[in-house]
C-alpha cells in the first residue's frame, strides 16, 4: 500500500513538472493533471449489462480544496459519483451526490462499500477478477486525472444494485 | 517505620520514577527473546520469492489449486490478485477490499510463496520434470498434484488464517480447492539442531544452509522447483520398536541427532566403521544412507512441516526445493524406495510438484517474468 502511493506520488511529481514544460492554457485544460494521490483503486467484478462501483482512498497533499466533478470510463455506458444514504422506508439507499466529491485540503475522502462510490451501470463487458479498469476522474476546471483500478471479486455490501443476479464464475 | 511500608514505598517509587527505563528495559528483552522480532515482516517483492531461502516459520499452509481454465489469461487475472494480496499482508497491511483488515497487522513473518504445476508449467513452457512412480508411494487422490500451490507459512496462525481466507477469497472465481495441509514446526533454533519430525527423529540436517549453498543446490537463476509430499507415520507399530531399534533404523542417535560413528548432529557419518562383532554401525539400510546422496550437487533443501489432523493421521508434509528435483530429490527417492528400514512405518500418501516462479517486481505480480 505504501508503495503504490509512492509511486502514485512520483507520478504526479512528473506529470506536473511535464504539465509545467507544456504551458496549458484555460482554454485548454491538459489532460492528466494530477490533483489527488488514488490509493488502493479497486472494482467490483461483475457481468456485461450489470452494475457496479469503484472505490479508492483519494488523498488530496495540497492546500486548496479538490472537487471531482464527474468520472468516465470505457467500460459503461454511464458513470456517476455516488453516496448511500437512509432512505425514508430507513433501508439504505445509494443515489448521485450533488455536486460530486470534494476533497478537503489535506484530507482524504475514502470511497467504500455502503458509502460514496464512483458507480459504472450498464457495463459495456464483463468486469472479471484480475482485470484491469481505466477510469477517468474530471475536475471543476475540468481538467482530468486517469486512475487504473484493480477489479477484486467481492461479496460484501451487497447494495441494491447487485441484488437480482446470483453471483456467477467469471 | 516498618518493613512493610517501606518495602512499599521503595516499590511505588521505583515503578513512578523509573516507568521509562522499566519500558526500555522490557523492549529488550522482548528483542532478545524473539518475541519481537517473530512479527517482523518478510519482504513481499525481489527477484526470488520468499518462502524458500527464508529460516521456516512455526506453521504452514499448503494449499493446492486447479484453475478452471488453463489459459494465460486466467492465470495472469489470478497472480495479479493473488501477488497484490500477499504484497500487503506480508508487509501487515490488510488487503484490498479486506473484510478484516484489523486481522493483517501483525505480519509474523507470513510469506506466501507461488508454485506452477505440470499443465501450467506446459502452458507457459518452462521446464519441469515429470516425477516417477516410486514403488513404495501409497498415492491417494486427495492429496495429488495440481495447477498452482500456495505455500503460506507464519509465526502466528491467527495472521495465517486470515491470508489463507483473503487468498481463497480472490482466488475463487479462478480456481478450484483441492486440498488444504497444514502443518507445523518446533520453535526455530528452540533446541540448536533441526527440526525434529513426529518420530523425534531431527530432520534436515544435510540442508544447505549459507547463500552459495543456496545458489548451489536450491536456485536456478531466480526460480526453483518444490515437491510436497505427505508422508503418514504408522504410530501404532512404530511405538512397539524399542530406542534402540529406532536409531538403528534412522542410523543416528535420537537425544542428540548425531550419526551413530558421531557426537554431533552434522558430524559427517562414518559407514565404513564396524562394531566388535565386524556389523556396519551404521546400518547400510538404515534411512541416513538411503536417503543421503553422496555425490556432489545431490543434497537440496528439505523445509518440511509436521502435520497431525485429528481423525485423518500425522506425519510429515516433506517440502523439498531443488535446482532440479530430477538430479537430486529423485535418486534419493529411488533408493529409499527401494530399500529403507524406516518404510516399514511411513508412507507417502500424497505427492505433487512445481515450479517456483521468480519474485515479483515492486508494482508487480508473481509469474510475470515467466507469463512474458
Amino acid at each position: 500500500m505504501r508503495l503504490r502511493a509512492i509511486v502514485a506520488a512520483c507520478a504526479a511529481t512528473f506529470m506536473v513538472a511535464g504539465c509545467g514544460t507544456s504551458t496549458p492554457t484555460k482554454t485548454e485544460p491538459a489532460a492528466g493533471t494530477t490533483h489527488l494521490t488514488v490509493v488502493d483503486p479497486w472494482v467490483k467484478a461483475a457481468a456485461k449489462s450489470e452494475m457496479t462501483g469503484a472505490f479508492a482512498t483519494l488523498k488530496n497533499e495540497s492546500s486548496k480544496a479538490v472537487h471531482i466533478v464527474s468520472a468516465s470510463s470505457d467500460i459503461a455506458m454511464m458513470t456517476e459519483l455516488h453516496e448511500v444514504v437512509t432512505g425514508a422506508d430507513g433501508a439504505m439507499v445509494m443515489q448521485p451526490k450533488e455536486n460530486g466529491f470534494t476533497v478537503e485540503p489535506n484530507g482524504s475522502l475514502v470511497l467504500e462499500p455502503g458509502s460514496f462510490h464512483i458507480m459504472f451501470m450498464q457495463l459495456h463487458q464483463d468486469l472479471r477478477p484480475g482485470d484491469q479498469v481505466k477510469i477517468t476522474l474530471t475536475f471543476e476546471d475540468t481538467s482530468t486525472q486517469e486512475v487504473t483500478a484493480l477489479v477484486k471479486p467481492f461479496t460484501g455490501a451487497d447494495e441494491k444494485y447487485n441484488k437480482k443476479k446470483k453471483k456467477k464464475k467469471m | 517505620m516498618t518493613p512493610s511500608i517501606g518495602r512499599r514505598h521503595l516499590v511505588t517509587g521505583a515503578a513512578a520514577l523509573g516507568g521509562l527505563a522499566v519500558g526500555a528495559g522490557a523492549h529488550e528483552l522482548a528483542t532478545r527473546s524473539g518475541a519481537a522480532e517473530s512479527n517482523q515482516a518478510i519482504d513481499f517483492h525481489g527477484p526470488r520469492q520468499a518462502g524458500v531461502q527464508t529460516p521456516p516459520q512455526l506453521y504452514a499452509s499448503l494449499v493446492g489449486l486447479d484453475l478452471h481454465a488453463v489459459t494465460r489469461d486466467a492465470l495472469t487475472r489470478l497472480m495479479r490478485l493473488l501477488s497484490d494480496d500477499a504484497a500487503r499482508l506480508t508487509q501487515g497491511a490488510p488487503a484490498l477490499a479486506d473484510t478484516e483488515p484489523e486481522m493483517a497487522l501483525a505480519p509474523g513473518r507470513l510469506t506466501v510463496t507461488f508454485g506452477f504445476g505440470p499443465r501450467v508449467a506446459r502452458l507457459l513452457g518452462l521446464d519441469l520434470p515429470e516425477m516417477p512412480a516410486f514403488k513404495t508411494d501409497a498415492l491417494q487422490d486427495r492429496w495429488r498434484g495440481t495447477d498452482l500451490l500456495l505455500q503460506i507459512g507464519c509465526d502466528d496462525p491467527t495472521t495465517l488464517s486470515h491470508a489463507q481466507r483473503v487468498l481463497l477469497k480472490d482466488a475463487d472465481p479462478l480456481a478450484r480447492l483441492v486440498w488444504v495441509q497444514r502443518g507445523f514446526r518446533d520453535a526455530a533454533g528452540a533446541s540448536g539442531l533441526s527440526m525434529r519430525n513426529l518420530m523425534g527423529q531431527v530432520d534436515g540436517t544435510v540442508n544447505p544452509r549459507t547463500p552459495e549453498e543456496f545458489d548451489a543446490l536450491v536456485w536456478s537463476g531466480n526460480t526453483t522447483q518444490v515437491v510436497v509430499r505427505r508422508i503418514e507415520i504408522r504410530f501404532d507399530t512404530w511405538d512397539r520398536v524399542d530406542r534402540r531399534g529406532r536409531e538403528f533404523t534412522i542410523g543416528r542417535t535420537l537425544s542428540t541427532g548425531a550419526p551413530l560413528t558421531g557426537k554431533d548432529e552434522f558430524d559427517t557419518p562414518d559407514f565404513a566403521a564396524t562394531d566388535a562383532a565386524g556389523f556396519p554401525v551404521i546400518d547400510p539400510a538404515s534411512h541416513m544412507r538411503r536417503a543421503r546422496g553422496d555425490a556432489k550437487g545431490a543434497q537440496f533443501l528439505r523445509r518440511g512441516f509436521n502435520y497431525d489432523d485429528p481423525g485423518d493421521g500425522a506425519g510429515l508434509l516433506f517440502v523439498a526445493f531443488a535446482q532440479d528435483l530430477r538430479r537430486q530429490f529423485v535418486p534419493s527417492q529411488q533408493r529409499i524406495a527401494e530399500l529403507d528400514l524406516l518404510n516399514r512405518w511411513v508412507s507417502t500418501i500424497g505427492s505433487a510438484h512445481y515450479l517456483v516462479p521468480s519474485g515479483a517486481r515492486p508494482n508487480d505480480w508473481v509469474g510475470h517474468d515467466e507469463l512474458d
